[in-house]
């Protein structure tokens, strides 16, 4: 029974994207996006009565066949479901069977909506993949089929020019953190010879497997080793400073991608990861260290960048980053549960105020610069809600998701004795203005500026088809209750569910947190919203002149740092210089004497040879008869010849 | 006065053939020459036979002479059919004309 609805629900995914890519090119646009949408539909279900049937805290495996199988080492694939992944599994098959309906009406004039369609599929089952994994080599191959739906995806309009140079970039970085789980798979199997979960949570307590060490740059102890290894590799999926570089580029995607992306498949892998290892980095105090400054600093940079820019999109996916910073944080000082508490209310609210974009830029005919846009709350009043619901949950507001979650985070970083925690906890509460600024700066430009379209696109102005308000309207409730619901389930553990042995869980010690600490996040969004509304709507004039007076720390603002920059001059720049290098090598020498060279050659034998076929009879049948006379001339001479040259016996 | 042995029957035999086979090889002009030389060649053979079945009293070597012949008439019919053809489609049966298959 659970067996058939777990599979139901990881493979209806890659069924609809086979049966959508075997449609002809002329049937597909008509017939696949339908059937992804239905087969996803299908797959949520499924987990939802799972999750109803299941009891939590237990862990249910279903092993479907053997992978392969060397010596002791045997890999399986399977379906390893315990709390953590069956949550991950609701969320990701929710938001992606609402991101389907959504793509419904916004890729509704898309040439090729029913190649979105087939990918938006495989890219939720690669996603499955990686978070039933009971391996940690399935979990790679989901890891990888993330990446490479992602580059399809995010390169989806293949014809313009950026988008192409997006994915590539997508796909490069994230590599660079696949070395990181790729090092630490590595690793685990050298330290505990399998791959398995199961096991290997089992031997983690052992403590002759803790006191290892590995040599490496220097005698090191293995679990901080695998631990850095699994951050990198986090780092790179869930777009941590350094790595994050793709996320605002995967912003070329069409939009319900960057909800996807951002809310459920693809940057939550990262923190999936973390906690699937928790009770590894519990005993891995280095990397936990490193874990909080990664963390730190991406939520601080990101949510500083977040306040200058000017693309709609480019804005979400810096506060993306940022909050995934403050996943990364609370995993850093143990809050586990809190970062998963935080994804889910994340996934909701995130994904709300991505979609809510897509109809922004939807009613704009296109138009991603917020700068063009303006009093629009009269003309989309439904967006308008849509988005307002998101920034209230961001910015955490009671009531909405992202109070509980953030507060949530902000406790455990202030409960937390880890050495830097306080400065963590101090950046926190600096993230939470700025994410209320960023946030609200959005809102006022958009809808309550005056406008600043031009007539053409003023005048076209409309709100979104009901197959895009649907979704928006059940992730707008998700957005409210997900938080109250989360905290009762995720926290404390009530309502049914249980953590088990899914992750470490260490329940929030509230008695310690002073009030004044625990209304410090909403006196101070409540700040950054009044902010907000002060410098983009009541004195416009105090923006410019602030833009003025600290264009340094503007410009660094608005150009993300320059790590693009950097990057392209440290990495980019040289690479290419030597692949130019080593081309001409290539061209000078191998193809010079190799391929070219005999190709050349042949042709000049050839040529040489081509002149005795001179096409005359006579000439024919004087070749025919010396080779006649050689022939009895040889046959004459066979008596007086050695032995070995007669070719004709007798 | 001598008697004409077998030596002097092949060597006309051998001039002969050598004639047939210069006409063959040297002739640049006429396809119906390149034929008639060809028919030279033929006879040459087949009074080699003739002479080897006179000389080793073996009268099979004549009786297949005759078939030889026959065939050789066969033979001459194709050649002068392809000939016709071949002054039908290219106006000309000039030797070094036809170079179709040059490289």
């Amino acid at each position: 029974m659970f067996d058939l609805l777990i599979s139901l629900a990881v493979f209806l995914p890659l069924a609809g994207f086979i049966v959508g890519s075997l449609f002809p090119e002329r049937y597909k646009n008509n017939h696949a996006p339908l059937i992804c949408t239905a087969f996803l539909g299908v797959s949520f279900v499924s987990t939802f009565l799972l999750a109803i049937n299941l009891k939590f805290g237990q862990i249910h495996y279903t092993q479907l066949w053997t992978w392969f199988k060397i010596k002791n080492l045997r890999v399986d694939w399977g379906m390893l479901i315990d709390s953590l992944s069956l949550t991950m599994v609701l969320l990701v098959t929710f938001i992606s069977t609402l991101v389907h309906i959504y793509s419904l009406g916004y890729m509704h004039n898309d040439h090729h909506k029913g190649k979105f369609f087939t990918l938006l599929s495989l890219f939720t089952f690669a996603m499955l993949l990686l978070v039933t994994a009971p391996n940690l080599l399935q979990l790679f191959v989901g890891w990888e089929g993330v990446g490479l739906a992602s580059y399809l995806l995010i390169g989806f309009w293949y014809k313009k020019e950026n988008p192409p140079t997006a994915a590539m970039k997508a796909f490069i970085v994230n590599r660079v953190g696949d070395v990181g789980l790729v090092a630490a798979i590595g690793f685990i199997f050298y330290i505990f010879s399998t791959v398995e979960f199961m096991p290997i949570f089992t031997k983690i307590a052992v403590s002759s497997y803790s006191k290892q060490t590995l040599h490496l740059f220097g005698n090191m102890p293995a679990f901080d080793l695998i631990g850095l290894c699994l951050l990198l590799a986090a780092m790179g999926k869930s777009a941590q400073f350094g790595l994050h570089t793709w996320l605002p580029d995967a912003m070329e995607g069409p939009t319900p991608v960057s909800a996807l992306i951002h809310a459920a498949t693809m940057v939550t892998a990262g923190i999936f990861l973390i906690c699937r290892f928790s009770n590894l980095f519990e005993l891995a105090p280095i990397a936990q260290i490193v874990m909080l400054i990664v963390g730190s600093v991406t939520a601080l940079f990101a949510g500083y960048t977040a306040l200058t820019q000017n693309d709609i999109k480019k804005v979400i996916a810096y506060s993306t980053c940022s909050q995934l910073g403050y996943m990364v944080m609370a995993c850093a000082v143990s809050a586990y549960s809190v970062a998963i508490f935080h994804l889910v209310t994340h996934a909701f609210f995130k994904a709300l105020l991505f979609l809510g974009a897509g109809s922004v830029i939807h009613a704009m005919s296109g138009e991603q610069d917020i700068r063009r846009m303006g009093g629009l709350h009269k003309s989309i009043p439904f967006t308008y809600i849509i988005m307002l619901i998101g920034s209230l949950a961001i910015t955490g507001i009671p009531i909405f998701s992202g109070f509980f979650s953030k507060d949530a985070i902000i406790e455990s970083l202030y409960n937390s004795h880890m050495p830097f925690s306080n400065a963590a906890f101090a950046i926190a509460i600096i993230v939470v203005i700025l994410t209320a600024i960023y946030s609200w700066r959005l809102i006022f430009i958009i809808f309550h500026q005056e406008p600043h379209c031009d007539e053409q696109v003023s005048a076209h102005i409309h709100e979104s088809p009901a197959s895009m308000k649907i979704p928006l309207f059940i992730l707008s409730i998700g957005a409210i209750f997900s938080g109250y619901i989360g905290k009762k389930c995720y926290l404390n553990e009530g309502l049914g569910f249980k953590w088990g042995n899914a992750l470490m869980h260490i329940p929030l010690d509230h008695h310690n947190v002073p009030l004044f600490i625990k209304y410090l996040p909403l006196l101070i969004s409540i700040l950054g919203i009044m902010i907000a509304y002060v410098l983009y709507v009541t004195r416009r004039n105090i923006a410019d002149y602030v833009m003025q007076k600290c264009s340094f720390l503007y410009k660094l603002s608005h150009n993300k740092f320059y790590i693009d920059e950097l990057y392209d001059l440290v990495f980019v720049k040289p690479v290419k210089v030597l692949g130019l290098l080593l081309s001409k090598g290539d061209i000078n020498i191998i193809d010079k004497f190799g391929p070219d060279g005999l190709a050349s050659g042949i042709f000049k034998v050839s040529d040489c040879v081509k002149k005795t076929a001179t096409g005359q009879v006579n000439h024919m049948i004087l070749a025919f008869i010396f080779v006649l006379f050689l022939m009895f001339a040889y046959i004459l001479c066979v008596p007086y010849l050695p032995i070995h040259l007669n070719f004709i016996g007798g | 006065m001598e008697t004409i042995t077998l030596n002097h029957c092949l060597v006309l035999n051998g001039i002969l053939f050598t004639l047939g086979l210069l006409g063959v090889l040297l002739n640049r002009r006429h396809l119906l020459m390149v034929l008639i030389a060809v028919e030279v060649m033929l006879l040459s053979v087949n009074l080699n036979l003739v002479s080897f079945s006179y000389f080793l009293k073996d009268y099979a070597g004549q009786v297949f002479t005759v078939f030889i012949l026959t065939v050789a008439a066969a033979e001459a019919a194709i050649g002068l059919a392809i000939l016709t053809l071949y002054y039908k489609n290219h106006g000309t049966i000039n030797v070094s004309s036809a170079t179709t298959l040059k490289g």
